[in-house]
């Protein structure tokens, strides 16, 4: 119980100091004070003050002394505090992830270090940061007058006496703390340890201590590299810096505390900032609640923020039996993931969350169709925050639609803050010959993506007045637009001409699959919203346009074809071109891979992962025996998805290589483009891998599927997640599923038909061997 | 004193080493000193005096057997850079386009060694460096912290790096035919400062120049 209650509130392990004096076992019975040693207590730091050194046993430290230890030891504790030295964190290795020390991937590393609380962002910099870091701090939404995401003030610099010494110690990012930690030597080194408050979005903080002639504090906010504009000032103990113009600026003010003593320095830093783009940022007010945050004092921040993260981690946990790597990886996905939006307001979560630099900060479909759908399941107010940008954007979409002589809502393919159209359109090449970029005109399937999330959303979190009320409009306007945008030849076929799908090897394509079939979806969906509205003409109207859309499907083959004319291209497989992920447009060249059956990622089969209810049912695996040889993987999206389908038709070890490889992209650099900032939507698809995948969870009319379908590696998946708003845990082992939840809940497991799991935790026997059955 | 060593011999080669290690010079803001070994104590060497003395260079001549001799002046800690011809009489045949004193001078240096072709002409001040770079650790850390930082005059790095199948990228998240340079931003951008850690490193070319270290242009050519 005292364990649970500790680790409620963050307080884990090493955290953890147990004193006792009898721990060793006398004449064969255990100490009396072995009881306190359980499961919760694993590695918690014990010492025996027993006067006998068998009093301790293996993990006790002796030191003896009995009650006036105990007394020395609090008092240490005590004055620790009061010295206001750097806590510890728990160095659990299955929630910490040491960053890379090698000077040449610090930018990996200050990326793979970055904190973030979904209103901000700070970057895992060293606090010296040499010439080798970029440190950022982002505000979440806030973009420059070009549309690229603002650099806002630093609050995590340090000085060093001699500039020239390389960083020492390692930083190690404390997942379940949300806190990072740079551990080093006590007497030379650096130790430090800083976090991006969740419990007070506005609050960072950050302590360090280290030797007196080489720990110079300096100015405790500075403006970032390359600002074009920025104000500096000091009001007293306080400083603050302020970037950007007019809307578009971030305020930061920042406070340092010291204390010196025996030639050591610890230094104390507390920050806020303010961003508002309808208001400006004023420094005024970032020295106000810098006051208020003082108020709070850092040890009350770290308390708070620890409890936080552990009752954000009640709702997100991953476990893994039998692969801590895997664990590990997918627990550092959710970390970034619940990272990455706020739980209220909107969200414009980029392509890269708050982390780096790539691709200005603008938001794709990545946002709607990979990192929602894990955060409505494990953060449902963040993921309708999330919804809430598309919606403040439908000014935008509806005047974009009707730029181009259509009506609805055209969502753009790139989008910051006004939700324009922000994708480059033509950009200079290497020759200095103009290019165009096509993304922007043809991927018109984030149309029908924006829709399917806001839908998805709906359907997860059993918010079901959401689609009927505030959502609605993400759903009619979009279906409005496709009824406006399909071509109906004098045969009443429905068309959609000149797209690209999600596989952007091949442009400017007529009646892709992906998007005809999310169309079709979306004018279903709009039209059945417009029935419940009395609005039945036009609910008719929409349908028998849904219905006349063509979409591919050849009952010869049994497969969808990507878009018209695609199976008369070249027949080029991977096994001629090399082992996937490839650049294959890089290696071959953009023609040839053009002309070819290559694609870059799941195009029809990203159909069968977000509406298999649209496609003709068993015809997931003869599109996957079709399309998954000749899918590149060139995008980074791509792995986490072909994990999860293979998984849902019964091949997990093939998954397994695939989820490995989405896994450990940011961890190891595998795209090469880490530094820029770590890819949001490969991180959402690791987490749907795991749910819609391998564990094979499905909303299914109010109630809960469960297909698992594991690697024989692993003996367990568990999830805590929220479904239909009550927070569940599914745990899925070879023969068993075990449901954990507080109220009834419907759910089906390996196609046993509904069950009703009463409160409590459930077990239910698995009928046939998992990652046999057939699905659509 | 830091200086850039001249490493000449008595052959026409001797103005064209003189002429690059000059302009090298003129870069890193140092001045040049030439040495020439000589091999035999009657051999004369009043080409290479004229030729240093024509470039306003002080010479050095040593006695001692030439490649061991070259390397033990390379060797002086003062020295920043050297400069040596490639070859001198007849061109090499085979695989390596330099004679036996540069490739033992390349194979024994820890410092930045240019080897210069004797046809190679003045072509006044030095504005652009070519960086080919294979992306690894091993490759680019002796040009950031060997040569990079010798450089105070302001240069363009172009930094050339040329895929091959085993080195192609795993995943580029935009499609490359659309906008080379929308790539390059970022995959570009983020392979140069993998391979280059320094702040300023930008495919764009946008870097403001407040933040510019000395000697840096940031410029990315792909290819």
């Amino acid at each position: 119980v005292v364990a649970a209650w500790l680790a409620d509130r963050g307080i884990t392990g090493e955290l953890t100091l147990i004193v006792g004096s009898g721990f060793g076992s006398d004449g064969g019975r255990e100490g009396l004070d072995s009881p306190m040693l359980v499961e919760g207590f694993l590695r918690a730091v014990v010492v025996s003050v027993g006067n006998a050194p068998a009093d301790a046993t293996d993990g006790v430290v002796h030191l003896g002394g009995g009650p006036d230890q105990v007394i020395a030891l609090l008092d240490q504790q005590l004055a620790r505090r009061a010295a206001h030295r750097v806590p510890h964190i728990d160095r659990d290795p299955a929630w910490v992830v040491p960053l890379p020390g090698d000077p040449g991937r610090e930018r990996v590393a200050e990326a793979l270090g970055a904190l973030a609380n979904g209103h901000s962002g700070t970057r895992g910099s060293w606090e010296e940061a040499g010439p080798e870091s970029t440190p950022i701090f982002f505000v979440s939404g806030v973009y420059s007058e070009d549309d690229h995401r603002l650099p806002g003030p630093l609050w995590t610099g340090f000085d060093l006496a001699d500039p020239a010494l390389p960083p020492t110690g390692q930083r190690v990012l404390d997942l379940r703390g949300g806190t990072l930690f740079r551990s080093g030597d006590d007497a030379t080194g650096i130790r430090s340890l800083r976090f991006v408050s969740v419990a007070s979005p506005q609050a960072m903080a950050l302590r360090a201590e280290g030797p007196e002639s080489q720990l110079l504090p300096g100015n405790p906010v500075r403006p970032p590299a390359n600002a074009e504009a920025f104000v500096s000032e000091q009001r007293g103990h306080r400083s603050g810096v302020t970037t950007g113009q007019r809307g578009t600026a971030i305020a930061v003010a920042a406070r340092d505390w010291e204390v010196t003593a025996s030639g050591h320095r610890i230094v104390e830093r507390l920050a806020t900032w303010v961003a508002d783009p309808a208001d400006g940022a004023r420094l005024d007010e970032a020295y106000e609640r810098l006051v208020e945050v003082e108020a709070l004092g850092f040890d009350t921040l770290l308390a708070e923020h620890r409890e936080a993260w552990a009752s954000r981690w009640a709702d997100a946990e991953v476990t893994i039996d039998g692969d801590p790597a895997a664990e590990l990886a997918a627990r550092y996905a959710v970390f970034h993931l619940l990272s990455a939006a706020p739980d209220s307001g909107e969200a414009a979560v980029g392509a890269r969350g708050l982390t780096g630099t790539a691709y200005a900060g603008h938001v794709f479909w990545d946002a709607d169709v990979f990192v929602l759908p894990a955060l409505a399941a494990i953060r449902p107010p963040a993921a309708r925050a999330m919804i809430e940008y598309r919606l403040r954007r439908l000014p935008a979409a509806r005047a974009a639609a009707l730029a181009v002589g259509l009506r609805g809502a055209r969502f753009p393919w790139e989008s910051g803050d006004d939700g324009t159209d922000v994708t480059p359109h033509q950009i200079v090449g290497p020759d200095g010959a103009p290019l165009i970029v096509a993304a922007g005109q043809h991927e018109e399937h984030i149309v029908a993506d924006v829709a399917w999330a806001a839908a998805h959303y709906a359907s997860w979190t059993g918010d079901t007045g959401f689609l009927g009320g505030a959502g609605r409009p993400l759903l009619v306007e979009t279906a409005r637009y496709w009824a406006s945008r399909i071509q109906t030849d004098t045969d009443g076929s429905g068309h959609i001409r000149s797209v690209m799908g999600p596989d952007e090897y091949h442009q400017a394509v007529d009646d892709n699959a992906y998007t005809n079939v999310m169309a079709r979806w979306n004018l279903r969906q709009g039209a059945a919203l417009l029935a419940r509205s009395g609005e039945t003409d036009q609910a008719t109207e929409w349908r028998a346009l849904a219905e006349s859309l063509v979409d591919g499907w050849d009952p010869r083959s049994g497969l969808y074809e990507q878009f018209t004319g695609y199976f008369d291209l070249e027949q080029l497989q991977m096994s001629e071109v090399g082992p996937p992920p490839i650049a294959a447009d890089m290696l071959l060249g953009a023609q040839r891979v053009g002309s070819s059956q290559l694609i870059k990622q799941a195009d029809v089969l990203m159909l069968h992962h977000l509406v298999p209810e649209e496609l003709t049912e068993g015809s997931l695996g003869p599109c996957l025996d079709f399309y998954e040889p000749r899918t590149t993987h060139g995008s980074s999206l791509s792995p986490a998805i072909s994990a999860s389908l293979l998984a849902r038709a019964g091949e997990p070890e093939r998954a397994l290589a695939l989820f490995r490889l989405a896994a450990r992209l940011d961890l190891d650099d595998i795209t090469g483009t880490t530094v820029d900032g770590l890819h949001l939507a490969t991180m959402g698809g690791v987490w749907q891998a795991l749910a819609f995948g391998f564990l094979g969870m499905a909303s299914e009319q109010g109630a809960l599927a469960i297909r698992p379908s594991l690697p024989g590696a692993w003996r367990a998946l568990a999830l805590r997640l929220r479904f239909a708003g009550q927070p569940i845990g599914v745990r899925a082992e070879p023969d068993h599923v075990t449901v954990t939840c507080l109220a009834p809940l419907l759910v089906n497991v390996g196609d046993q038909g509904p069950t009703w799991c009463t409160p409590g935790t459930t077990t239910i026997a698995l009928g046939s061997s998992p990652g046999t059955r057939s699905h659509p | 004193v830091s200086f850039v060593l001249a490493a000449l011999d008595n052959s026409a080669s001797a103005r064209a080493v003189l002429d690059a290690a000059v302009r090298i010079g003129r870069l890193t803001g140092t001045p040049v000193r030439a040495v020439y070994v000589r091999t035999d104590p009657l051999e004369p060497f009043d080409a290479v005096e004229s030729a240093a003395t024509r470039a306003q260079v002080p010479l050095r001549v040593v006695e001692g057997p030439l490649e061991p001799t070259l390397i033990d002046a390379l060797g002086d800690p003062e020295v920043i850079v050297a400069a040596i011809g490639a070859w001198s009489g007849a061109p090499p045949t085979g695989p390596y386009p330099t004679g036996h004193t540069a490739r033992a001078l390349l194979e024994h240096a820890d410092k930045p060694v240019v080897v210069v072709p004797p046809a190679t002409g003045s072509r006044g001040v030095i504005r652009r460096i070519l960086l080919p770079l294979e992306g690894t650790e091993g490759s680019s850390r002796p040009v950031l912290e060997r040569l990079l930082p010798l450089l105070v005059d302001q240069v363009e790095l172009v930094v050339l790096h040329v895929f091959t199948d085993a080195t192609v990228p795993a995943m580029l998240d935009r499609p490359c035919w659309t906008g080379p340079s929308t790539t390059w931003t970022s995959w570009g951008g983020s392979f140069s400062a993998g391979t280059f850690p320094m702040r300023t490193v930008s495919s764009s070319g946008r870097a403001p120049s407040s933040n510019r270290l000395p000697g840096w242009r940031p410029t990315s050519t792909w290819t």
